[in-house]
């Protein structure tokens, strides 16, 4: 994906947003929830991945 | 109950269209199927403006706005699958059966009436899975049918001793914390533990999941709007209130973020944001305050309508392109360009942006007064909003849509029509403009202000760019999750303890073989030991007679005596 006109647009939205917010907190909650949730599933990913023909073994 | 008032009903109309659906002349089928809806809304304007109440009808406002969008989407998914199904003249009619099922059961207050219509719902919604005609499509069915059966069991054990312990059949409030009586708790844990199994509360949540993915592209529209509406509307009439739900709403979101977040399936990942979605509505259940009410009834409408529209999408992406996983696709936005703003929208709402359905129904969850009181509440409901953002909001229409995905496309020429047909596009625009009309002048659907520019809507702005930058940062660890099989709680009990079943099998199968092959030899050696014993030369013939008995006993003790 190209991102960097994306990523100039987000940056700008941030900033008019911060400025007229006052405060970034919600901005870094949204940063940070992903990176948990991606941790966690990575954990349950490990946990709970099988190979595509499992239930063809099973049976 | 005048024989009228059974007639002039939208839902008894459409179940009627349904049985009927087949005698009709194929020329006039599409005529019916279209204006179905339209006048089934008309019968519902009647009756709540000009009609009584009775059993099978019973006023609330709340309902009409309720009953309205179901007869919408229906409307919307007959027009979908006249475009595009290939097996149309069943989905429609099951689809018929099913809408005027559910509508039944929403717009009834008594126990038994609600009980034959969801009953009659998991007739339609089996027929409509087992129509997907997949390799799974049957024994998935299979499965749903089972599982609802098996809350269906509960539900009238609950109704059974509701009837034994009010001597009516009302539903009414109950409360869990109430173990006056351990009739009242059957009561109350049975009807609770039903309507769990139908909103797919983990680990009774694969019916969904399976099920929606395995049933035809068009079937999967209809399923994803009613069973889980008309339980979570039953589950706001019957546990409004009860903050131990909060903590169940609460797995149920996270669980479905999870997974969406591993799945690359385009309609399983939807599925799973349905979970998150109940999840969501079943904490605003909980608290049970008036801001929180109103926020699980619009949640509730509104994720009727952009749920369907996002399933619509991934349907018409899965019968144009015939792929199932995002991994197959390759950027598609510019070849699909009306799908692609119509899901846009859908996934706009689902991420809780200002000017969306969703955001409506948030809007209340943040006023109410428990959810100010407690601010962990606060920050785990904002979690949730950016893990769907996350999940789905921001990961489907990236990696479906806009991802470009290895290999270009071998046959690139032969691919190249992807226009939906013009009743595919209807049915699209149709659920889109809905969408759009509720974001945009909520007033349409509740009578309250909202204020889209407060701080909530940019609080929420600002999450969803944090989420933004968080997806840009961690797309290349999620793509990942390519080709596998998730394991979901119904491994336990489908393969686990089957497991534990064929191995009990296996043991009690080779004792049993044991037993088979050496009984004879068994059987040789006891008689034979017995013979070399008590026989006529035995050992022991000396024992015989009494005396020497008496002799050797005596002997024996002595013995034992001194051992002591």
């Amino acid at each position: 994906m190209k991102i960097k006109l994306p990523l100039i647009i987000i940056t700008l939205l941030v900033v008019i947003t911060a400025i007229w917010q006052r405060e970034l907190i919600y901005f870094w909650y949204g940063l940070l929830v992903p990176i948990l949730l991606t941790f966690i599933s990575l954990i349950v990913d490990f946990i709970i991945r099988r190979k595509a023909d499992y239930y063809k073994q099973e049976e | 109950m005048a024989i009228e008032n059974i007639l002039v009903h939208p839902g008894i109309f459409l179940i009627v269209i349904s049985f009927l659906y087949d005698v009709f002349p194929k020329s006039f089928r599409k005529i019916i199927a279209i204006s179905a809806p339209i006048f089934a809304y008309i019968l519902l304007y009647i009756r709540m403006n000009f009609g009584a109440a009775d059993i099978l009808f019973h006023y609330q406002q709340n309902l009409f706005s309720f009953t309205t969008f179901f007869l919408i989407v229906l409307l919307a998914g007959i027009l979908f699958a006249l475009s595009n199904s290939k097996d149309k003249n069943n989905d429609i009619k099951f689809a018929l059966l099913y809408a005027g099922s559910s509508i039944s059961a929403l717009l009834t207050d008594n126990l038994l009436v609600v009980f034959i219509f969801l009953e009659i719902m998991l007739v339609a919604a089996s027929f409509l899975i087992f129509n997907g005609n997949n390799k799974l499509s049957k024994t998935i069915g299979i499965a749903y049918f089972k599982i609802h059966a098996a809350a269906g069991i509960l539900f009238l054990i609950g109704l059974i001793i509701h009837y034994l312990e009010y001597k009516n059949l009302n539903i009414s409030r109950y409360d869990l914390h109430d173990f006056s009586s351990i009739k009242l708790s059957v009561l109350h844990f049975s009807m609770l533990f039903a309507l769990l199994i139908n909103i797919a509360v983990p680990p009774f949540s694969y019916w969904l999941t399976e099920g929606y993915s395995s049933s035809s592209p068009v079937g999967s529209v209809f399923l994803s709007v009613y069973t889980t509406k008309v339980a979570i509307f039953l589950i706001a009439k019957m546990f409004i209130g009860n903050k131990d739900l909060i903590f169940v709403g609460i797995f149920m979101s996270f669980y479905g973020i999870i997974y969406a977040i591993l799945e690359n399936n385009l309609r399983k990942i939807i599925s799973f944001n349905i979970i998150s979605q109940l999840g969501l509505i079943l904490i605003a259940i909980a608290i049970g305050d008036n801001a929180s009410k109103d926020s699980a009834m619009l949640m509730s409408i509104n994720g009727i309508m952009y749920i369907a529209l996002v399933m619509m999408c991934a349907g018409s992406i899965i019968i144009l392109l015939n792929k199932e996983h995002y991994y197959n696709i390759n950027y598609i936005a510019k070849k699909m360009k009306f799908v692609f703003i119509c899901s846009l929208i859908g996934f706009a709402s689902i991420s809780t942006l200002p000017f969306t359905a969703g955001y409506v129904g948030k809007y209340f969850l943040y006023q109410s007064d428990y959810v100010m009181a407690n601010k962990w509440l606060q920050y785990t409901i904002t979690a949730i909003s950016s893990g769907m953002m996350f999940a789905v909001g921001i990961k489907f229409p990236a990696f479906v849509f806009l991802a470009n995905f290895k290999q270009k496309e071998k046959n690139a020429k032969a691919a190249t029509n992807y226009d939906l047909p013009i009743y595919g596009m209807l049915a699209l625009f149709l659920l889109t403009f809905c969408c759009l009309v509720i974001g945009i002048f909520p007033k349409t659907i509740l009578r309250a202000n909202i204020s889209f520019f407060s701080t909530l809507s940019f609080d929420y702005l600002l999450l969803f760019l944090g989420t933004l930058v968080g997806f840009v940062m961690l797309q290349r660890l999620i793509l990942r999750f390519d080709n596998a099989i998730l394991l979901d709680f119904d491994w336990v009990y489908r393969h686990f303890l089957y497991r534990i079943y064929k191995f009990g099998c296996k043991i009690v199968l080779l004792l049993n073989n044991l037993w088979l092959r050496y009984r004879d030899k068994i059987a040789e050696f006891f008689s034979n030991s017995m013979n070399i014993l008590f026989g006529s030369n035995g050992y022991l013939t000396y024992f015989k007679s009494q005396k020497n008995f008496v002799i050797v006993t005596i002997i024996l003790l002595i013995i034992l005596l001194l051992h002591v």
